[in-house]
């Protein structure tokens, strides 16, 4: 079920974790964040998602919102009861709207959102890079 | 009327003539027999004082001087005794007496009266107050009555001369004295009958006349009375109908004619079963039947409706009232009002059939109708109606509304039955959205629709008309629709983000050297898949706007200020491809706090700084300029591109609409982004426009409310 896993040896280099169920998604973010220096973690679903980021703590997770089986804001709210995983910052990253499953997700403890077919990669890498920094 | 009066005239001059002919006939008479009596009177009067003179020897007076020297000569003692004894016989007679004339005056020579009475005249007395009566019988030996005054009194009397017949000489003149108010009493007493019966003839008359002018009154009342009747009987539009109670009928007014066709001599002494064969119309002639028998038996009726049949052979409708004329408490005649209501009662039938046509219309009509009157009582209450809220239009119907049905708003299941008070007090039309109905069963239903006043002729709110229907389903599909749409573009815009992510890796030199025309062919397969998603969202957006859900604003206090400035930084790598500048104009404020949906600002923010860029010429300036006003602030975009020709200007905030220079210059967009934008700044209760020449610019503004 782990699939597109490459590990960055060198360390520091951050790992993101990608949970989406689109996997020509998951390989132009995974291309491109491998690209940055980023290591780069992925599932197609939520609960393989879960299971990743008990074994393989991530640095951040980038998570859609819509997906089969159990969808981001279960994962999301998995995440924050978890005390080794609440303290992950999550950026949501879908394709609803800026709408109330935008604030939905931000209320649950998000930390951003893209809106996927408005963002370029760029975008988003700055994005990862600026909330790492903080 | 006029030859009445004439004739009453005629006996009331009639009556003053026989009163005033009795008054001068018994006067006449009365004045006549007055005269016939005092003729008599005089006349037996002189006769007795001739009688006594006839038998009174003139010797006896010749030897008499006429002097005191009489009184003791036996001749003036009988002859003074014969005077008292002829006044005494005389019933009349006060005195009786002779005078003498010497020396021109008259004297007494002997009278009837005793010698010591106090009005006794002693032989010789002078009688100065003698009437001329007297002289004249001395001088021209005349007989005479004379009525005159002395000093013994007032007197009738008779003046006989005594003539010596050898001589032919007046001796003395004998005289008979009676009292004038024995004379006038006994005159009197003779004109008490012809004076009693005139004065009781005319008394009679009077009387008769007062009387007659009283029974001329009367009748002349009466016959006004009579007279006013027979107009208006004559003149009435209704048939007045007299019948006996045997059936037959005795009278029937002149408006038969009009009414029936027929001459109230044809049917005037014919029976009410005749007549019932004829000109009653056969379906109506049991109710006919039991009028004549309800009628007969006495009882009074009232707006009885039949038809009858002219003469013609028409059908009329007619209303018929009755009452019994009673004499000495039998039943004498029945007396009827009968009315043609023909027009009535075909306009009445053609009113209800337009008012069972308009009630078929509103009970029926698919959507509910609830009428409440302006004591809030429910009046009308529809089929729908009844189907949507379970309860019964008998249930409701006369009961306020708020105490049957309850209104609730969808939102947050408040109770809200305002909105039916409100439209009857203001008279102003409301539109029913987002409310919920409780029905009988407790369950809800979504309705929707209207609330208007209804009003009379004057223009008063008399009662309101709500008008429902139940839209459940509708919602369902909203819902659906809106969860579709959704869902749709989620799906189309994860492909797309694919594309967009690929083809932004592809023209990364790291994945590749791509040769210029692949290259430029990864870059139009990145900005047609741009459009695609531009289009997505702006579908996505406008099916928002369409299904009236509108937007869900999410609104935080921001700075407008640093909003812009994020945006005129974020729009660097447009402006940067076509040289221009986009920056503030001069007179921005230092802060601009507005509370809105700061997402749905930047949407249009960018629009119209897309839009200033794609159409300005390379090198020029776009200016954003930013106005605060006492209750709003006003955002400006302007540039100095091709403007909006001015015969299209209204249509520029139209969907899907590009105006003819801007398809030139651009054929990519979709004529979604100013509609869109538009509603947006809407919803927030702001507004926008633009001012623009062709070819010179054009300056969009929206204006946002600052609520304080």
């Amino acid at each position: 079920m782990i699939n597109n896993i490459r590990f960055m040896q060198t360390i520091p280099h951050p790992k993101i974790l990608l949970i989406d169920d689109d996997p020509v998604l998951i390989k132009a973010l995974g291309a491109e964040l491998i690209d940055e220096g980023f290591e780069f973690i992925s599932a197609l679903d939520g609960e393989v998602g879960l299971t990743l980021v008990k074994t393989n703590v991530p640095d951040m997770i980038l998570l859609d919102l819509i997906m089969p089986q159990m969808g981001g804001f279960e994962v999301l709210k998995e995440l924050k009861s978890a005390e080794h995983t609440k303290n992950i910052p999550v950026i949501l990253l879908t394709n609803l709207g800026p709408d109330e499953n935008v604030r939905k997700g931000m209320a649950l403890g998000a930390v951003d959102y893209c809106v996927k077919s408005s963002v370029n990669l760029e975008k988003i890498v700055n994005k990862i890079n600026t909330f790492l920094a903080k | 009327m006029v030859a009445s009066v004439q004739k009453s005239r005629i006996n009331q001059t009639l009556l003053v003539l026989i009163s005033f002919a009795t008054i001068v006939i018994g006067f006449g008479f009365t004045a006549w027999t007055w005269q016939t009596e005092e003729a008599r009177l005089e006349a037996e009067l002189l006769t007795q004082a001739r009688m006594v003179v006839r038998t009174i020897d003139p010797r006896l007076i010749t030897v008499l001087t006429g002097t005191e020297a009489d009184l003791s000569l036996p001749s003036y003692i009988g002859l003074k005794e014969r005077l008292a004894s002829i006044c005494s016989v005389k019933e009349n007679c006060r005195f009786a007496y002779f005078t003498g004339i010497r020396d021109g005056k008259i004297f007494f020579y002997a009278d009837s009266e005793p010698a010591d009475s106090s009005e006794a005249s002693p032989a010789g007395q002078i009688y100065d107050e003698a009437p001329d009566s007297l002289r004249w019988a001395f001088e021209e030996s005349t007989r005479s009555i004379a009525t005159y005054e002395d000093r013994w009194g007032n007197w009738v009397s008779a003046f006989v001369p005594l003539v010596n017949k050898q001589t032919g000489k007046v001796v003395a003149v004998f005289g008979m004295d009676v009292s004038q108010k024995e004379w006038t009493g006994h005159l009197i007493m003779m004109c008490a009958f012809p004076l009693t019966v005139t004065s009781l003839l005319v008394l009679f008359f009077v009387g008769f006349y007062i009387f007659y002018r009283r029974i001329s009154k009367v009748q002349a009342d009466i016959q006004k009375s009579e007279e006013k009747f027979r107009l208006l009987v004559e003149n009435s539009r209704d048939v007045i109908v007299l019948t006996h109670p045997d059936g037959i009928i005795e009278y029937l007014s002149p408006a038969c004619q009009d009414v029936f066709g027929w001459d109230s001599v044809e049917v005037v002494g014919k029976s009410t079963d005749e007549v019932m064969g004829f000109m009653i119309y056969k379906e109506d002639i049991l109710k006919f039947k039991k009028i004549f028998e309800m009628a007969s038996s006495g009882q009074k009726g009232t707006d009885f409706e039949y038809r009858v049949i002219t003469k013609k052979g028409e059908v009329k409708w007619v209303l018929h009232s009755w009452a019994p004329a009673l004499e000495n408490g039998k039943l004498k005649t029945i007396v009827s009002v009968i009315r043609d209501i023909n027009r009535r009662k075909l306009a009445e039938d053609k009113l209800r059939q337009e008012v069972n046509k308009v009630n078929a219309l509103v009970l029926g009509i698919g959507d509910a109708v609830l009428v409440v009157d302006k004591e809030r009582r429910i009046i009308l209450f529809n089929r729908a109606a009844e189907e949507i809220s379970g309860f019964s239009a008998q249930e409701v119907t006369g009961r306020k509304y708020d105490e049957v049905l309850r209104f609730i708003f969808e939102k947050d299941g408040k109770v809200n039955n305002i909105f039916i008070d409100y439209t009857l007090s203001s008279g102003e039309k409301q539109k029913i959205d987002k409310l919920m109905l409780i029905r009988k069963d407790g369950k809800s239903v979504s309705i929707a629709d209207s609330v208007a006043p209804i009003r009379n002729a004057e223009g008063d709110i008399v009662s309101c008309a709500v008008v429902f229907r139940d839209v459940s389903k509708e919602r369902e599909v909203d819902k659906m629709k809106s969860e579709f749409v959704s869902l749709a573009s989620h799906q189309l815009r994860t492909p797309l983000t694919g594309i967009k992510w690929l083809a932004e890796l592809l023209l990364k030199p790291k994945t590749g050297p791509l040769n210029n025309e692949q290259k430029n062919f990864v870059e139009l397969i990145y900005s047609s898949n741009e459009r695609l998603i531009k289009l997505v969202s702006d579908l996505l957006d406008v099916s928002h706007i369409e299904t009236g859900r509108k937007f869900t604003l999410e609104k935080t206090n921001f700075d407008m200020t640093e909003l812009i400035d994020d945006l005129i930084k974020e729009e660097v790598g447009q402006t940067a491809k076509r040289k221009i500048t986009l920056q503030r104009s001069s007179g921005f404020p230092p802060a601009a706090v507005v509370l809105a949906d700061r997402e749905k600002i930047s949407q249009v923010l960018l629009n119209l700084f897309d839009n200033a860029i794609r159409y300005s010429p390379e090198g020029s300036t776009v200016e954003v300029g930013l106005q605060l006003k006492l209750d709003e602030l006003i955002v400006s975009v302007c540039d100095k591109g091709i403007g909006v020709p001015g015969r299209q200007q209204d249509r520029i905030f139209q969907k899907f609409f590009r105006a003819d220079n801007a398809a030139l210059v651009n054929a990519s967009g979709n004529g979604l982004g100013l509609y869109i934008a538009k509603a947006m700044i809407e919803v927030h209760g702001g507004k926008m426009w633009l001012e623009s020449e062709e070819n010179k610019g054009a300056t969009f503004y929206f204006s946002l409310p600052i609520i304080l």
